[in-house]
């Protein structure tokens, strides 16, 4: 009966809650966009290569963009009245509309919108089919925000498809699914393996639809999937850990970066978020583990940012993504 | 409560600044149970006291736009949550609870729960633990009604079927 499930979810949550004790509130609140516990590098290893890539860019004269709250310091966008054109999210405020840059994924998931807001003539709230919409546009940047010149409504964006950075690459194994691990098993087994040297990703996949794609496995359906190890170094330590921990088909892989390499990017790159309508920032940065790379999303390109990235930080760890493409 | 009062937008203002002590106090005051939420959401406590300071830390910044800071750090923390589920599927699997102290049925229950799809997973928990309405779940999610309806629909299907071939 619907009910009688109904209730024993209510009282299994609850228990479950209450065995898992009191979350540990930190002593002190956060700092406005600080990140710092999701961008801490967990290794001194990382937080030096940050220190000496943020030094590398700003020896390569780009100033890291100023946080709001620090107007004077911000980069405006260097070519004014450009005109542009994009899919993006814009929010009904009112009668007006704004649009908002966040992140891909983020975008996928919908609002409220975490990113940059950026103020929008050329398109009203009642334009949008509620109190959001995707937009394809062109429009013009400058100072006073977004001037909307042509505009269609269209669908939300597909999500991101993964792929293992080299898709031909051969794995080391593939074997029956003989049992699956506990959860706390597989949480132990995984700490272990991430703390490896030379540790390069780990995640569990099946074939997506079309060639060459991932579809990660979130649900606990791991029987008949495959667990994927990646290194840098010393790639057949992690498969021998991921074969004491995995009774199914396993995959190694030999991948260019470290996660600490990754990490150590992802926050380099994660300085340059900012408020405001400037071509030199990130709007958002992430890891994209079965690519080993990270993925930059920008508000526009920048030649700025990206030379002084490619000069930087270690060439093919990432990849640039632009909110906004100049119309030629 | 209007529908408007459960909708986490932001209202005109000044942008930025500190909030006053008093007011930001209040809903910090509430940090162990946005982090509770998180945590049946994610199956991590470790995660989940990340995402939820990271849910407070980029309110902050707009925190005198927000009209409902509950509902707002609400939904930004539910969007973390599902983003963490789907980039990294390994991390569902850290389940918080030490298996010995629930009952069988809870643990075989939590289980299945804990398989639920990331969507139909935290929509479950926001109505079955949060105790949400279906409108501030819908809020939350920034979802249509109907969808969070259909969302828990189809977990209970899914959670019955599994529970029947038991």
């Amino acid at each position: 009966m619907t009910d009688d499930l109904e209730r024993r979810l209510r009282e299994t949550l609850r228990a479950v809650d209450h065995a898992a004790g009191e979350p540990r509130r930190p002593e002190r609140p956060p700092d406005a966009r600080s990140g710092a516990a999701r961008l801490a590098p967990s290794r001194p290893t990382a937080r030096a290569l940050v220190a000496a890539v943020l030094a590398a860019l700003l020896a390569a004269g780009v100033a890291v963009v100023a946080r709001r709250g620090d107007d004077d310091q911000r980069v405006v966008a260097d070519e004014p009245n450009a005109l542009y054109e994009g899919v993006g999210l814009f929010v009904a405020r009112g009668e007006r509309a704004e649009l908002c840059a966040q992140g891909t994924v983020d975008l996928i998931e919908g609002l409220p919108c975490t990113g940059t807001v950026v103020e929008v003539t050329g398109l009203d709230g009642s334009d949008l089919a509620g109190d959001h919409a995707y937009v394809r546009f062109t429009g013009r940047l400058s100072s006073d925000g977004l001037a909307i010149e042509s505009r269609e409504l269209v669908e939300a964006p597909a999500t991101p498809v993964l792929r293992r950075r080299d898709p031909g690459a051969p794995c080391a194994s593939s074997r029956p699914a003989t049992g699956v691990p506990s959860g706390e098993q597989l949480a132990d087994g995984l700490d272990a393996i991430r703390a490896r040297d030379g540790f390069g990703g780990a995640w569990i996949e099946r074939p997506g639809p079309r060639g060459g794609e991932i579809a990660l496995e979130p649900t606990g359906r791991v029987d008949d999937a495959t667990l994927v190890v990646a290194g840098a170094r010393d790639l057949s330590g992690l498969a021998d850990a991921a074969a004491q921990l995995w009774r199914g088909p396993i995959c190694a892989l030999t991948v260019p970066f470290t996660m600490d390499e990754l990490e150590a990017v992802q926050i380099a790159t994660a300085a340059f978020e900012c408020e405001g309508l400037f071509r030199d920032c990130v709007i958002a940065s992430s890891i994209d583990e079965p690519g080993n790379r990270v993925v930059v999303e920008t508000l526009a390109p920048s030649d700025r940012l990206e030379q002084a990235f490619d000069e930087a930080l270690l060439a093919g760890s990432m990849e640039l993504v632009e909110l906004l493409r100049p119309v030629r | 409560m209007r529908e408007d009062d459960q909708e986490p937008r932001e209202r005109a203002g000044p942008a930025g600044g500190t909030p006053s002590a008093p007011e930001f106090e209040e809903t910090f005051a509430r940090w162990s149970d946005f982090a509770r939420l998180a945590r049946l959401m994610l199956g991590s406590d470790l995660f989940a006291e990340e995402l939820t300071q990271e849910a407070f830390a980029r309110a902050l910044p707009r925190w005198h736009e927000i009209e409902n800071h509950e509902a707002y750090i609400r939904a930004s923390l539910v969007r973390l949550c599902l983003n963490r589920m789907r980039r990294a599927g390994l991390e569902r699997a850290r389940l918080p609870h030490p298996p010995e102290t629930l009952s069988p049925d809870d643990l075989a229950l939590w289980d299945l729960v804990s398989r639920l799809a990331p969507r139909k997973r935290a929509a479950v928990v926001l109505r079955y633990y949060g105790d949400l309405t279906i409108d501030e779940i819908a809020a939350a999610m920034r979802s249509r009604r109907g969808t969070v309806a259909s969302l828990l629909h189809r977990a209970l299907a899914d959670l019955r079927r599994e529970l029947g071939r038991d």
